[in-house]
């Protein structure tokens, strides 16, 4: 086809072309456009799970509905044990899912029962695991950014193994009272951490205040009883340390302070990690008596 | 995201990263200069980001991808109102003393300096190695057309090559 220049020419001719340099650049900026695009998907994006969980929502909102249009199933229902009342804690749901460098594992109680304090508690509850796993989703999208803006790569970021948890635990369960905790933990920075405690009356089907507990002075209650605990904690461990009021320490506690209620029918106030004490303390907690 | 569309970009994503070489030497085929070269690739690349969930059949997300930046680069010809442009290669090459690669520079660029649609074609044949069929998905014209283009080139070349050697 060419008989004035011959395939070798051409040969030549590519490499001349195979040999215009690229600018080292480009590899970054294509990353960039790359990083660029995918989170603004994943900021708008659900987990998948939390769609599941509209799902488990309609469920019971549907399950609720029959127990209040059928009286037979609603008789049924409050023939069980507990479930006529405030009904029992359990597992609604158990989720883990792995999303590149992000896995989360979700565990979402709830409590049994028709009864109006449990649906409340079961929306607050579905509220806390939704708004964590958002934010916490956020946040890494936020850092996944500032990871790849600082010099990191796709692949590197797909090395992490981000964790966020959000778990519970029961605290206590007596014939009258119910107490558990939802806690939230994202593992890559322990400033993350969130906890909230729920108290149940079971036989009153209501949530117990400090003030139910303690009476009118709970405050003072309180107050007097915790100075005294960490007195007594400093006096028995010489390692051990609070933070002076000055510092952001001990002052006093107030209606919104969480606690919990033991075995004995005790409310255990809790003093998150660095609230009022140095980190190495840990949680703190202060068993009140009614005097 | 849909796993399919998952696949789909990262098959994307993988295709850019590794041909960007290819992408970044067609981009300055046209505007021979590396900054706009650089911002042709990462231009269409940003389109494929944005559009690739339209490609119907992943097998044509090599030409689908071609076809995105030899637009923008012929836009980009079109902004600047430069059809054809003074070719400067790299100093090593253009400071050659073998009148051999001198002979092979003349063949490049007469290249370079085919009109545009002609350009394209010969650049798709022979410095990427692509078939007239895919040709034809990239340029979205008929086969027939491209080969007859491809002919018309090889002619050009070989006369504008006879005025060089005269």
């Amino acid at each position: 086809m060419n008989d004035i220049y011959t395939q070798e020419d051409l040969q030549q001719t590519q490499q001349l072309y195979q040999s215009i340099p690229v600018p080292k650049e480009l590899s970054a900026r294509l990353e960039q456009s790359i990083a660029q695009y995918q989170p603004a998907k994943k900021k708008r994006r659900m987990p998948r799970f939390l769609k599941f969980s509209s799902l488990a929502a309609v469920c019971l909102m549907a399950f609720l509905a029959v127990c209040n249009l059928s009286p037979v199933v609603a008789q049924g229902v409050s023939d069980m044990p507990f479930l006529g009342t405030v009904g029992q804690l359990f597992t609604a749901k158990h989720d883990i899912q792995n999303d590149g460098a992000i896995s989360f594992s979700i565990t979402h109680p709830a409590l049994s029962g028709r009864s109006a304090l449990s649906q409340s508690i079961n929306a607050q509850i579905s509220h806390i695991v939704m708004e964590r796993t958002m934010e916490a989703q956020q946040r890494l999208d936020e850092y996944h950014q500032a990871f790849l803006d600082t010099g990191g790569t796709e692949s590197e970021w797909a090395e992490h193994d981000f964790q966020i948890n959000i778990n519970y635990q029961l605290l206590c369960r007596t014939d009258q009272y119910l107490s558990f905790v939802v806690t939230s933990v994202e593992d890559w920075s322990n400033a993350y951490e969130s906890c909230w405690y729920y108290n149940l009356d079971l036989q009153h089907c209501t949530q117990p205040t400090l003030q139910d507990l303690l009476g009118e002075d709970y405050i003072q209650i309180a107050n007097t009883q915790i100075q005294q605990q960490i007195a007594d904690r400093l006096a028995t461990d010489s390692d051990a340390a609070y933070f002076s009021p000055e510092e952001g320490g001990f002052t006093s506690i107030n209606e919104g302070t969480p606690f919990y209620i033991n075995k004995a029918g005790n409310p255990v106030i809790v003093f998150e990690r660095y609230s009022i004490a140095p980190g190495f303390m840990g949680r703190q907690e202060f068993e009140l008596t009614k005097e | 995201m849909q796993p399919d569309n998952q696949n789909l970009y990262q098959a994307l994503t993988t295709f850019l990263l590794n041909e960007q070489q290819k992408f970044y030497r067609l981009a300055y085929s046209y505007c021979h200069n590396p900054e706009t070269s650089m911002d042709l690739v990462q231009s269409a690349a940003c389109k494929a980001l944005e559009k690739y969930t339209t490609i119907q059949n992943p097998d044509y997300m090599k030409t689908w991808f071609y076809r995105i930046l030899i637009n923008e680069c012929l836009d980009y010809l079109r902004r600047s109102k430069r059809e054809t442009v003074e070719e400067t290669l790299p100093e090593e090459q253009s400071h050659d003393p073998l009148s051999q690669q001198a002979d092979h520079l003349d063949l490049y660029q007469a290249i370079m300096q085919l009109p545009s649609e002609l350009k394209t074609i010969v650049l798709l044949r022979y410095f990427e190695d692509m078939t007239l069929k895919e040709i034809a998905h990239v340029t979205n014209i008929n086969e027939n057309t491209v080969k007859s283009r491809l002919y018309a080139s090889l002619k050009k070349l070989r006369l504008s090559l006879k005025e060089e050697l005269v």
